[in-house]
């Protein structure tokens, strides 16, 4: 496609970061503001049209900003995040043109030819900006023959140059101009030259010296420019004014690792539908093997013959495309299909994928419970578990930091992140560390710890004797006491302070007992079983 | 066993029961009580001796003392060394012998790290002399590396080695006791209980584990086992600590047996004056008579007055009486070395209040002048050295502070410290991370917490903050955060608070080298100094000397006239003149907007009018309500009368208000009965332990003692409030009379050599309360004419050139280099000197076709300025943005291009000999119109580069279209009548918030013509936040109120004009907008 067949639209998102906090954290009617530390000082880079009627903007420090409006809502700056959006509004715009890319604060159109789909360009535009308005971002668009020109009146273009957000789809952005390559000096000598997109100091140096608009410049020798302020200032007013070629590179769509199989007749009998699922699962086992990618869900789905779709999602607990597994896995699904009067068509699609966790390959062979076999074989069982149970009825013991026995371990869902610790953490669980001298630990803990009768001296000696299902046990030898108060900003008001005794009676049984409530807090002391020693 | 129970037996009759291993929170965010909390629960608990040991520091050692004094229990001074390669070994010394090497044993480790992390290692304990005790701790499991580590100190430490016992009751109490008593006895080591408290009370294991979170940098959520089990290091009763030890009985015999050895105290220490600096074999005393009577007749030289006559000799009985004579001749000697290099200095505080002290050229005020009261200065009772502070040129003291260092060496000359505490706002920023509140929930409580220090916040306050009172987390924050505040955070350098000592410093108080390389600094802060009774000199810094100095040497060498501090022409009755009218821009200390309305209501005619006129506008003054029945009375408006005829000797030289801090002890004395000690230790509370409460115990006694000596109750309560406010903020009147002083000296060069005020006041900058744009408005007012920044005629600093059209002989002010934003130092002063050298170099003179200017050499193109002043292109650029070229014919559009079209950044000293041309391009390139700067663009770019423009003042170049808008000029506010309404546009030059005005903001505008002085109310500050904070260019809509020959507008609404900062550069509003800075909230 020549320069001159070029019809850029470039829609700017003012408000981009801003609206991606109000979706994941909900509106709180307060000003959003997105900050970057520059230095140990938090700096405003962006905003919400809210903070922009504070008269917050970017550039401020948060400290000033919060003196304006002392209630706000902050959020860091996120690159990545905001890049993605706009990737995903690019890829969206793709039913306008299908050369679309995402820009630095907004996206690039080429519409050259397919105007006349929307009955022309500005409808094409308000219907694109109406449509964005609805699903809640305000966007600025301005359209040029030229990518510089699209670009610098959609920040700085006044009036008629841009095409601002409406509610509806009606004639109100019809005023906007479309401007023409014969028009382009005329509209854009009047912007600033921080339109044509050169580095912040650069502009600031011509400021200086009075250039303050790119018409200043339009007409200057080039060389002096050029060596004053670099070549990429003439670069950028020769994109902007058409004089040099200047292009976006358009994305193109993901596909989808996705694999579908279509009957000519609907399929019912169990050997079919098990054939199916086997036949999928080869296939999406060697897309994802070609695509160099693994999977953390595969979803199967099926349709009935009277239309009804349904689908059903199996778990890996860490990434993984080995066909073997991926069958063993999905064979539990057949189970779960009910074919009624047949089944129409069935498909298979890998969600969440990554590439190819470094664990399936590259890892030391180790012996011992870390070593890949291990895991390997643990994370088989684990699945397969899943795979059978479903997914969050499996769930493993992890050990927490915590003094208080009834959170010192956690019930965690098995995944890629618990695998390089497995084992290792939890002989740390009754050792010794630096801070933690070994106190015992019972090997069983009670769900819920059981009173019992007890015979012990006042104010801190272990019990002599204890009742527990009316057996009594003589204790013979015993230690402690081990104080445990509860977390005091965490406990409900009312906690109290336990003192653990490890008790061990006639029979060589070892309990591990505590006594709730301090006698010398003049605490009505109780006392419970609260575990079973080795 | 028995053995070691009958040792301990022995031991207790002297030393009874002794808890050792306490923490205090000067070991930073570990301990969680203040030393004095752990002392107080110590004694309460029974013990009748207590072991307080920081780790690798005595920081809080005099604290601790101090309030072992009172609890009347036995301070065991230590200190838990910390080694590298070992378990924490505290460390107790039995006699000053002990201490001495224990302190240059912490000094050494100090010096060879940093106070903060001191290099410290096992075999250090070697150098520790035989008269102390080492208490070992225990690791919390006892192995073969502690008892390797316990055989080695035992082997080479010279002291009574200890084994430490510590009960935790983690569960494995028994197994560790068990553990170290075997060890103990293998090695052949008596074993002692150890309390390893970290707090006074249980109460406080929450705030031991968040200041635990604090150290590590983790969140509560987060900090597992960093986290307490419980709460049991406490200090512990002693009844119970028996009942617990009973399995282990040598363990408290034993730490009785360690505290029997260890009789040593704070109170041991004791100072000695430096070597005096004596002449002709005279001692200390004679030597300091002698130089006062030589000082008095320089000071008199035609006869000394008897008045003076009989101060001296009382001055000198008292001071002979207390063997002081030393402590007078070090700052003597320290006073002469700065004025043999012609450094300004004056004593400040209460040495002005001596004669010997003026005699000796210390202080400038004449005791013939003021009235000294010498046992404020220097009293009996106290039985303390006297406190001299002195006041140097803040340019020059690091020149005094060297002089210190050399004479006496860093061995015996050494900073007092700061203790740097935490304060609500940085306690509640690291609390509220500790339990993980986001940064928004932080900035709210801050902001809530922003101007209400001291006062808890309500549940009102937390509401309107948009959070929740009953939140849990929240509400323990809050109190955590109570909890926390004032708690020491770490040790920082006093600003000029030496200690100078005759034997080693480092056998005193352990040192620690400073952040500034050469410098030491000692644990103790001024405090900790006074308690102990050490000397201390104040070497302080202070801008206005700098100012006064630079004022003399101009007035020498452009009028011929020598003057000093002491020389100044007294009671001149045009600068009154000009101080009665308020215009007193850059004076000293009465240039603030207060002291400004303050002069024309006070009408100062003598120098005491000034005393009390420095020391009225003061938040003690202002609290008590003293201000205007003085005015009232001094106005004739009010009857002088006397609560009793008492007392009327006491206030008669303020019309019978009290607005001295002398004269509030004065009333306690003689209206309430306190002795003179009381009332030095009322003074004491009211100056340094106002926090603490403590003045609230004298707040009895007082009111008591005044009733029943028949005053009001009403009299009484209001004395007491004011004594209260006097306590952070009042002034003695001997300190307000040395700064009457500066008041007057600087006052007197402004009304008669203004050109010289403005150009030594520029020259100091940073300092007092305008911008040079202000400082230069003013001067222009009166007469003084104002010459561009220049590059052919600029130096550094801005200086005086004659200036002809001026009969008079009076100066222009040629503004130098230092006021262009974003040129260095040395390369501006290269200018100047190649302009100095190319004016001595004939050849210069023979080919230059310059334009001169008064016969002098002038650059005539950009190559000639890199190549002589080899300065860079960044430099040439600053000049240029500062429009200084005017005289190579450029303007600074112009200027700039040329600069940015220079090829390189600096080009070779080589080539630019060779001829090579540099402003090369020039040659070659087409010439290029830049578009002409417009009025308005000039003036906004003279203020972003100089924060001042002479060519037009931007309000002028705006009248027209404000005038549209219906704005009026600031100057109409001085002729309207009270009480009119008006609407008045300004640019903002101010912006304040007193603390003593409760939130009701300040403001100053200005136009070409005239200021205006804005009140605005707190009511207002909320609804006007944003044009109060952000309007460059201000509308005001308010009423006029006039009292007295004082004019203010009080503000109803407030509008941000900054809009109309585009008629001056229509480009304003892009990265490079107009920028006007005023000056807020200083």
């Amino acid at each position: 496609m020549s320069a001159a067949g070029r019809h850029i639209v470039y829609i700017q998102f003012p408000y981009l970061a801003a609206a991606r906090v109000r979706r994941r954290d909900g509106d709180s009617g307060q000003p959003v503001l997105i900050t970057r530390q520059v230095g140990g000082v938090d700096m405003v880079v962006a905003g919400c049209a809210r903070a922009a009627a504070f008269g917050l903007a970017a550039g401020m420090r948060l400290a000033d900003a919060r003196a304006l409006c002392p209630r706000l809502v902050t959020d860091d700056f996120d690159a990545a995040s905001d890049h993605a959006d706009l990737w995903r509004l690019a890829l969206w715009a793709r039913r306008y043109s299908p050369l679309t890319a995402p820009g630095d604060t907004g996206i690039w159109l080429d519409i050259a030819g397919a105007e006349h789909l929307f009955g022309g360009t500005r409808a094409l535009v308000a219907d694109c900006l109406c449509r964005l308005y609805r699903s809640g971002l305000r966007a600025v668009a301005a359209t040029a023959p030229t990518c510089g020109a699209a670009w610098a009146l959609a920040h700085y273009g006044t009036g008629s140059q841009r095409f601002m957000t409406a509610p509806k789809s009606s004639g109100d952005s019809a005023g906007a101009c479309v401007v023409r390559r014969a028009h382009l000096r005329q509209h854009l000598a009047p912007l600033p030259l921080m339109a044509l997109r050169l580095a912040p100091g650069v502009a600031a140096k011509m400021h200086d010296t009075g250039l303050r608009a790119i018409g200043d410049i339009i007409g200057l020798p080039r060389a002096p420019l050029a060596a004053r302020f670099g070549t990429d200032l003439l670069t950028r007013l020769d994109q902007a004014l058409g004089d040099c070629d200047e292009s976006f590179s358009p994305i193109s769509p993901p596909t989808p690792l996705y694999v579908r199989r279509q009957f000519v007749e609907p399929i019912a009998a169990p050997e079919d539908v098990r054939r199916m699922v086997h036949i999928l699962t080869d296939d999406i086992a060697a897309l994802l093997q070609q695509a160099g990618l693994a999977a953390r869900r595969i979803r199967l789905g099926w349709q009935l013959v009277d239309g009804l779709v349904f689908a059903k999602d199996v778990h890996l607990s860490r990434p993984g495309r080995d066909r073997a597994l991926l069958h063993r896995l999905m064979a539990g699904l057949v189970t779960v299909i009910k074919p009624e009067f047949g089944i129409e068509c069935g498909w298979m699609e890998a969600l969440e994928c990554s590439p190819l966790a470094p664990l399936d390959d590259d890892l030391p062979v180790l012996d011992g419970p870390n070593s890949k076999a291990a895991c390997d074989a643990y994370a088989g069982l684990v699945d397969r578990l899943v795979a059978r149970l479903g997914y969050g009825a499996v769930v493993q013991l992890a050990p927490r930091e915590s003094w208080q026995p009834e959170t010192a371990q956690s019930c965690v869902l098995p995944g890629p992140a618990h695998y390089e610790n497995r084992s290792s953490d939890w002989s740390g669980w009754l050792a010794a560390t630096a801070s933690r001298p070994a106190a015992p630990r019972p090997i069983r803990l009670l769900a819920y710890p059981q009173q019992i009768e007890v015979t012990a001296l006042l104010p801190d000696h272990p019990p002599a004797r204890f009742v527990w299902y009316r057996k009594q046990h003589k204790i013979l030898y015993a230690t402690g006491p081990e104080r445990i108060a509860p977390a005091w900003w965490q406990a409900p008001p009312g906690s109290l302070t336990r003192d653990y005794f490890c008790l061990y009676d006639q029979e060589g049984a070892g309990f591990w007992v505590y006594r709730e409530g301090l006698p010398e807090r003049d605490e009505m002391p109780r006392w419970y079983l609260h575990g079973f020693l080795a | 066993m028995a053995g070691n129970g009958m040792a301990g037996n022995g031991a207790s009759d002297s030393a009874g029961p002794a808890l050792l291993g306490c923490y205090s929170n000067f070991t930073f965010l570990t301990g969680a009580s203040h030393p004095a909390e752990m002392v107080a629960a110590a004694a309460q608990a029974g013990w009748r001796a207590i072991g307080i040991a920081d780790v690798n520091s005595l920081a809080g050692m005099v604290r601790a003392h101090m309030a072992a004094r009172d609890h009347a229990i036995r301070l065991l001074v230590g200190v838990r060394l910390r080694p590298a390669d070992g378990p924490d070994v505290i460390v107790h010394p039995c006699d000053r012998d002990g201490y001495e090497g224990l302190s240059a044993l912490l000094s050494a480790a100090n010096m060879r790290g940093t106070k903060a992390a001191p290099i410290l290692h096992l075999a250090d304990l070697a150098r520790l002399p035989a008269r102390t005790a080492l208490l070992v701790m225990p690791p919390l499991h006892p192995d073969a590396a502690y008892q390797a580590h316990l055989q080695m100190i035992t082997q080479f430490a010279k002291g009574q080695v200890f084994a430490g016992l510590c009960l935790y009751r983690d569960g494995a109490d028994h197994l560790r006791c068990d553990a170290v008593v075997q060890i103990a006895t293998a090695t052949g080591v008596p074993v002692a209980a150890a309390a390893d408290a970290l707090y006074h009370h249980p109460s406080r294991r929450p705030l031991a584990d968040v200041l635990a979170c604090i150290r590590a940098k983790k969140q509560l959520d987060d900090a597992g086992y960093l986290l307490s089990r419980n709460a049991e290091r406490h200090v512990i009763d002693h009844a119970e600590a028996v009942r617990r030890w009973q399995p282990w009985p040598a363990a408290l015999a034993g730490a009785d047996q360690l505290a029997g050895l260890c009789q040593f105290s704070m109170d041991d220490l004791c100072y000695d004056y430096p070597h005096a600096i004596t002449s002709h074999g005279r001692n200390a005393m004679q030597e300091l008579e002698f130089q006062t009577w030589r000082g008095a007749q320089n000071r008199y030289p035609d006869k000394i007055p008897d008045k003076v006559i009989a101060y001296l000799e009382h001055e000198l009985r008292l001071i002979d009486k207390l063997h002081i004579a030393p402590y007078f001749l070090t700052v003597f000697d320290i006073v002469r070395f700065a004025r043999g290099r012609g450094i300004l200095c004056q004593g400040r505080g209460s040495a002005a209040n001596s004669a010997v002290c003026y005699c000796l050229n210390i202080t400038a005020v004449d005791p013939e002048r003021a009235q000294p009261l010498f046992e404020r200065f220097v009293s009996e009772a106290r039985g303390e050295p006297p406190d001299i502070d002195v006041d140097f040129e803040h340019e020059r003291r690091e020149e005094v502070i060297q002089y210190i260092y050399d004479k006496y060496g860093r061995d015996h000359a050494g900073l007092a410290a700061t203790v740097i505490t935490y304060r609500r706002r940085s306690a509640l920023r690291e609390v509220a991370s500790v339990f993980g509140l986001s940064r928004d929930v932080q900035a709210a409580l801050a902001g809530e917490v922003w101007g209400r220090e001291g006062s808890g916040l309500t549940a009102a306050a937390l509401d309107a903050a948009g959070l929740d009172p009953d939140d849990r987390r929240l509400r323990l924050v809050l109190r955590l955060v109570d909890d926390i505040s004032r708690f020491p955070r770490h040790l920082s350098q006093h600003v000029g608070g030496f200690v100078i000592t005759r034997g080693r410093l480092d056998h005193l108080c352990p040192i620690s080298p400073a952040a500034m390389p050469g410098r030491t600094v000692i644990e103790w802060d001024k405090d900790d100094l006074d308690a102990l009774g050490l000397l201390k000199i104040d070497v302080l810094a202070l801008g206005m000397l700098s100012c006064i100095r630079r004022a003399f040497d101009l007035l020498q060498g452009h009028y011929g006239r020598r003057l000093t501090l002491a020389a100044v022409p007294p009671e001149d009755a045009a600068t009154y003149d000009m101080l009665c009218q308020g215009r007193s821009v850059g004076v000293f200390q009465v240039e603030s907007r207060a002291q400004m309305a303050m002069l024309p209501r006070l009408q100062p005619r003598c120098f005491h009018d000034l005393v009390v006129q420095v020391a009225i506008v003061r938040p003690g003054p202002i609290q008590g309500d003293m201000v205007h029945p003085y005015l009232r009375r001094r106005a004739g408006l009010e009857k002088v009368d006397y609560p009793s005829a008492d007392l009327r000797a006491v206030l008669e030289r303020t019309l019978g208000v009290p607005l001295f801090q002398e004269q509030a002890m004065q009333i306690a004395i003689v209206g309430a009965g306190f002795s003179g000690a009381e009332a030095d230790r009322l003074r004491r509370a009211m100056a340094t332990f106002k926090k603490s409460g403590e003045i609230s115990r004298f707040h009895d006694k007082m009111v008591k003692g005044m009733i029943a000596r028949g005053y009001d109750a009403a009299f009484a309560e209001r004395c007491f409030r004011q004594i209260e406010g006097f306590g952070t903020y009042g002034f003695p009147e001997s300190h307000a009379a040395s700064f009457a002083l500066l008041v007057y000296v600087s006052a007197w060069i402004k009304c008669h050599y203004p050109d010289v005020f403005v150009c030594a006041l520029l020259n100091a900058q940073p300092m007092g309360f305008y911008a040079p744009s202000q400082l230069i408005a003013e001067a222009k007012k009166s007469g003084v004419n104002i010459l561009p920044v220049d590059v052919n005629h600029s130096d550094w600093d801005h200086r005086l050139e004659p200036d002809p059209l001026h009969a008079t002989g009076r100066h222009s002010l040629r503004l130098g280099l230092r006021l262009v934003k974003g040129l260095r130092r040395h390369e501006g002063e290269r200018i100047a000197a190649s302009r100095a050298a190319m004016a001595a170099d004939s050849r210069y003179q023979a080919t230059s076709d310059s334009p001169r200017s008064a016969g002098k050499v002038a650059f005539t193109s950009l190559a000639a300025i890199i190549r002589l002043a080899d300065i860079s292109k960044a430099a040439l650029q600053a000049i240029a943005d500062a429009d200084g070229f005017s005289s190579l014919g450029m303007t600074r559009r112009q200027a700039l291009w040329a600069v940015r079209g220079l090829d390189q950044d600096r080009p070779l000293p080589l080539f630019a000999h060779a001829g090579r041309r540099h402003d090369s391009l020039a040659g070659d390139e087409p010439d290029v119109a830049l578009p002409v700067a417009s009025a308005g663009e000039n003036v906004a770019e003279d203020y972003r580069s100089l924060g001042l423009s002479l060519k037009a003042h931007p309000l002028d170049l705006l009248a027209k279209p404000l005038a549209v808008a219906g704005w009026q000029r600031c100057g109409l506010v001085h002729q309207a009548p009270d009480g009119k309404r008006m609407r008045i546009a300004g640019l903002v030059t101010m912006r304040q918030r007193p603390g003593t005005a409760s939130g009701t903001v300040f403001l100053t505008l200005e136009d070409g013509a005239a200021t205006v002085n804005v009140i605005v109310w707190p009511r207002l500050t909320d609804s006007y936040r944003a044009p109060l904070l952000r309007a460059q260019i201000m509308g005001l809509v308010g009423r006029v109120q006039r009292q007295q020959a004082v004019t203010h507008v009080i503000a109803e609404s407030l509008f941000n004009l900054n809009g109309f900062l585009r008629h001056l550069d229509a480009h304003a509003g892009t990265p490079a907008a107009v920028r006007m800075r005023s000056r807020d909230f200083r």
